[in-house]
């Protein structure tokens, strides 16, 4: 006569048969799963029912585990899901949710890893436009989750005085994040939700601004020279420091053209602070 | 305080789901509560959470959860459980509940509501969870039977049985889905009046009501339907042992529009009003 295993070891060992990639038999059958309880010990943990043996029982679970994991990250990637299709799309998840399986009690962030885990990824086609159009919507989630900030105002700045801004650094609003791209993953995605006809995702670099603006996710396309100028300040250099990274591109940046710049950039609330020596 | 730890009667609410929320800020509908998922608002700063927030200035707002995790073997996370303690307190949740299950274990989540084997070992470990939960919360939890779909060999006590006490011994509220015990009988076979009677009424804080899939040689408990004439019949039934409680009607899938829903839920006062019919004429309609 058999024990009866421990509640540890049945969590363990149904873990491992609900999450396993494959049929519910080849889950009982894995190794991990055996570790815990044999496969042939299946009738001695869960009873059949009236209509329904013990593994076809289990299976409920193990089937529903993927269309969840497959639900969630197609909610979170349509592009992704779209551009690879049902089926390349189910395998995708497969194989993404058992090497990154789900260790937050949100969903939210299942698909984290995803832009990485495609970039590495074999067997699926147009890898390099998947993995852009992968940390594309990853970053649309992000900016969508982020903690909300108060903004930068005009007065505040006013106070600055003309002397300290080579030196001033900006606070960027958590909402917001800057993509350089190789392909014109934005437009497609914008297609794929508007159910219209899209390109083919030619090469096309893009520089991209995804943030949040009065609850709303924004993206705006930029040119390389403002990209690199926010991307500066975004990483926490001074401003003076930033615009040093604009010197090899050209055309020059005039003061005009700065003054424009911080005029959008703040009109569209990236900025929640700015620091200089004199505090 | 009695057993139901005073919570209130809030009357007939619904769930608040993401497509509703443009018709909820525009229209303000005459809602009696809310029940919001914990999990969807514990980290976003956008939308979602600033919704929450205009709709719990109007509206009681109820935390319900999927991650508790309360009959896991892995230790409670302390980290969660500050955020829904914070989201409570913002939020002035009238009370937090989450499900008699375990969702994952060796610090992974499945984000499904696995079943729990019924036997003494089981209920001494989860009766201590709650008591810790609650104590930590500084709130009774509240905690629901789940939908199940296997059983396990090794339980020594039907569900209910399972329920009651862990209600008495753990001193928590009980969610008391209809639904729910309509599934689980379907697929295991139990008597549903049998069941309700069993639930002690003293602790039933509240009531949920939903649709399901019947598959024939099973039930799954969907939420993308109305809900059925049986468990209609079985909610007045339970309503006439515990008098009226705060009901809410869950619509997870498929989701109509607001109004759809809403009329839905609304149906729940009929029964309210008619559970003084004769048990035998319930009974008989089951």
């Amino acid at each position: 006569m058999h024990s009866e295993p421990a509640l540890d070891r049945v969590q363990r060992w149904m873990l491992e048969v609900v999450t396993r990639p494959g049929s519910v038999r080849d889950a009982l059958e894995s190794e991990p799963a055996r570790r815990e309880i044999a496969a042939d010990r299946l009738g001695d943990v869960i009873l059949p029912s009236a209509t329904l043996s013990s593994e076809r029982r289990i299976a409920i679970y193990h089937d529903m585990y993927l269309w969840r994991m497959v639900e969630a990250l197609e909610f979170d990637y349509p592009g992704v899901a779209h551009l690879l299709g049902h089926s390349r799309f189910h395998r995708l998840v497969e194989r993404y949710v058992a090497a990154f399986p789900s260790r937050s009690y949100t969903l939210n962030r299942l698909g984290d890893h995803l832009p990485q885990y495609i970039a590495s990824a074999s067997g699926f086609p147009r890898r390099a436009a998947l993995a852009d159009l992968a940390r594309f919507e990853l970053a649309i989630t992000q900016v969508f989750d982020a903690p909300g900030d108060e903004l930068l105002d005009g007065d505040t700045i006013a106070t600055i005085a003309p002397e300290a801004w080579p030196e001033a650094r900006f606070q960027a609003i958590h909402a917001m994040r800057l993509l350089r791209l190789d392909y014109p993953v934005d437009d497609y995605l914008q297609a794929v939700k508007r159910n219209e006809a899209h390109g083919s995702l030619r090469k096309n670099p893009r520089f991209l601004l995804v943030f949040r603006n009065e609850l709303s996710v924004r993206q705006v396309a930029l040119s390389k020279r403002e990209w690199t100028l926010l991307s500066a300040l975004h990483e926490g250099l001074t401003l003076s420091d930033a615009v040093e990274r604009l010197a090899p591109l050209r055309p020059s940046l005039s003061e005009t053209e700065l003054f424009a710049w911080f005029r959008d950039w703040t009109r569209m609330g990236l900025f929640a602070g700015i620091t200089t020596v004199r505090g | 305080m009695n057993k139901r730890f005073d919570l209130p009667d809030l009357g007939i609410g619904i769930g608040l789901r993401t497509t509703h929320f443009s018709h909820i800020l525009a229209t303000w509908p005459e809602v009696d509560w809310f029940e919001a998922l914990t999990e969807n608002f514990l980290d976003t700063g956008g939308r979602p959470a600033w919704v929450l927030d205009r709709v719990a200035e109007r509206y009681p707002i109820v935390l319900h959860g999927v991650s508790l995790s309360i009959g896991s073997t892995d230790p409670l996370d302390f980290n969660y459980l500050a955020k829904v303690k914070a989201l409570a307190s913002r939020t002035r949740a009238v009370w937090v509940s989450d499900h008699l299950c375990w969702t994952g274990v060796s610090g992974r989540n499945t984000h499904d509501l696995l079943p729990l084997p019924y036997d003494e070992a089981t209920l001494r470990h989860v009766a201590t969870r709650v008591r810790e939960v609650s104590d930590y919360l500084e709130r009774p939890l509240v905690l629901e039977n789940p939908s199940s779909y296997l059983e396990f060999a090794r339980s020594s006590m039907p569900e209910h049985e399972f329920l009651a006490r862990l209600a008495n011994e753990a001193d928590c509220g009980l969610l008391l889905d209809v639904n729910n015990v309509y599934v689980s009988s379907f697929n295991h076979g139990f008597d549903l009046v049998a069941y309700i009677d069993a639930i002690p009424a003293d602790r039933v804080v509240q009531y949920h009501l939903a649709g399901h899939t019947n598959n024939g040689t099973h039930i799954i408990d969907t939420h993308d339907d109305h809900v059925i004439d049986e468990v209609w019949n079985l909610y007045q039934h339970a309503v006439g042992r515990t008098g009226s409680v705060s009901t809410l009607l869950e619509w997870d899938a498929n989701i109509p529009s607001f109004d759809v829903v809403h009329a839905e839920a609304r149906k729940a006062l009929r029964y309210r009003d008619a559970r003084a019919r004769p048990e035998s004429e319930v009974a008989g309609a089951l």
